[in-house]
């Protein structure tokens, strides 16, 4: 079950949000609320600002104007937001090590022990299928793998808001068919999920809510008649 | 011809007092190049790691500082070490830690720099995954670290080239004095003075070595990383 939020507050709320970029606009926002079990598509050309406005909304980008909050409070001063969200590259990458290193590292970051540490990491890669890929090291994966090992490490954090950019990109069609799968579970689990993604199928089969970016101004299109129920 | 044929004989030979002032020379070095990397590469780091007000002033401040003339950096350290110095009772002028201090404020800029820029050149995602994973700055440093050791080490490696090829904090600070505080570079320009052009190229040549072998390990750890 999804945590619960302050008052019932959404877990993203934003109103009239503006970045810059140099003298341009890179993405704007007029309003958007998220709730706790959601999961909302950002559909939209190349270069339309889904990834940039993933990145503000995990704190990764900034400063910008406007209202951002997670579970009702500013971003800079949500304390949950770090223990509850994490971002997914495109592409994510994977430090120096093993599988195992990379699922055990953000675990260590919270000074988990030893024990619980090994414990989470196991059933994380059994949930994920990459009990297999444990001991391999981590620069040698495929696309797909990689994917799965990014998410298995916000997984074993207990994250459950997911902000996921394109995350079947560059896969096969069978990579891509796991992936999905392995999103719909975490949906019907109560976790809350982001998506930027040109894959409709997974629009499909996942999303509550499309939010549309427009290519013209490079900036989203989120007022209730960008948003295409 | 002649003049190299004696060189690489005093050099084979095993000349004592040749290969003592390589000896102190590669200690004296290797020392710096440690203090100033304690100190610089955190730096480099924080430089990269940090958004503050002034943090692109701090660059060009590091970036105008590798181009100080080591004379200069003599000097500046020399008054600190004198003895009318405020650090004079610490017995350091004309003595390897007067050359290693020296040549360490010597180095920490270069090394400062270069780690900032190596690490700049880093796949932005991993800070980013570090800032999304919850990492505390003082995790996000040893983890950028880890992931940017070769462009690190290239740092240290040219931090290294530039103490070991330097003469001016060398001279001022240790005086050039026989088995104490002699370097290559000191020593060449004494023997070349003296007339001893034998001995100079055989240290030139030592310096030479070592500069190219610099250069081809640093060119390595480029394409590595």
């Amino acid at each position: 079950m999804p945590e619960p939020t302050l008052n019932d507050a959404p877990v993203f709320s934003l109103e009239a949000i503006s970045f810059p970029f140099g003298k341009q606009v890179a993405v704007s926002c007029d309003a958007l609320e998220i709730h706790a079990g959601e999961c909302v598509a950002f559909t939209g050309t190349n270069g339309s600002g889904k990834t940039t406005l993933l990145k503000l909304m995990n704190g990764l980008l900034g400063p910008f104007e406007g209202t951002l909050l997670f579970c009702g409070a500013p971003l800079s001063r949500a304390r949950a937001l770090r223990r509850r969200s994490v971002f997914l590259h495109q592409q994510p990458v994977l430090f120096t090590g093993t599988v195992r290193d990379n699922l055990a590292f953000a675990l260590k970051l919270r000074g988990m022990a030893a024990d619980t540490v090994a414990a989470r990491v196991l059933a994380t890669a059994r949930d994920l299928g990459i009990e297999a890929l444990l001991k391999r090291s981590a620069r040698g994966l495929s696309t797909g793998e990689t994917q799965r090992v990014a998410l298995g490490r916000a997984l074993a954090l207990g994250a459950d808001v997911l902000l996921l950019d394109e995350p079947t990109a560059a896969m096969d069609a069978a990579s891509q068919t796991a992936l999905r799968e392995i999103l719909f579970g975490l949906k019907t689990e109560g976790k809350t999920l982001v998506v930027s993604t040109h894959d409709e199928r997974l629009v499909t089969k996942l999303a509550d809510r499309r939010v549309v970016f427009s290519p013209e101004r490079n900036a989203a299109e989120v007022s209730k008649a960008g948003v295409e129920q | 011809m002649t003049a190299l044929r004696e060189a690489m004989a005093l050099l084979l030979g095993g000349d004592a007092d040749i290969w003592w002032t390589i000896g102190a020379t590669l200690r004296f070095s290797l020392s710096a190049t440690f203090f100033s990397a304690l100190l610089g590469v955190p730096s480099g780091a924080l430089l990269f790691l940090s958004r503050f007000r002034g943090r692109r002033i701090a660059v060009a401040f590091m970036n105008a500082c590798m181009a100080i003339p080591t004379v200069v950096i003599g000097l500046f350290v020399y008054s600190l070490i004198s003895r009318s110095g405020p650090l004079g009772s610490l017995n350091l002028l004309y003595n390897p830690g007067g050359v290693i201090l020296g040549q360490s404020l010597l180095a920490f800029p270069l090394i400062t720099a270069m780690a900032y820029t190596g690490l700049q050149k880093l796949d932005p995602r991993y800070h980013e995954t570090l800032l999304t994973l919850g990492a505390s700055r003082r995790r996000r440093m040893s983890a950028i670290l880890r992931e940017g050791r070769l462009v690190v080490l290239q740092a240290l490696l040219i931090g290294f080239g530039r103490i070991i090829g330097e003469v001016g904090v060398a001279m001022m600070l240790g005086g050039n004095i026989h088995r104490q505080t002699r370097t290559m570079t000191t020593a060449i320009a004494l023997d070349a003075g003296k007339g001893e052009f034998e001995r100079a190229l055989a240290l030139g040549l030592v310096v030479l070595s070592l500069a190219l072998i610099i250069n081809l390990l640093s060119q390595l750890v480029v394409r590595d990383a």
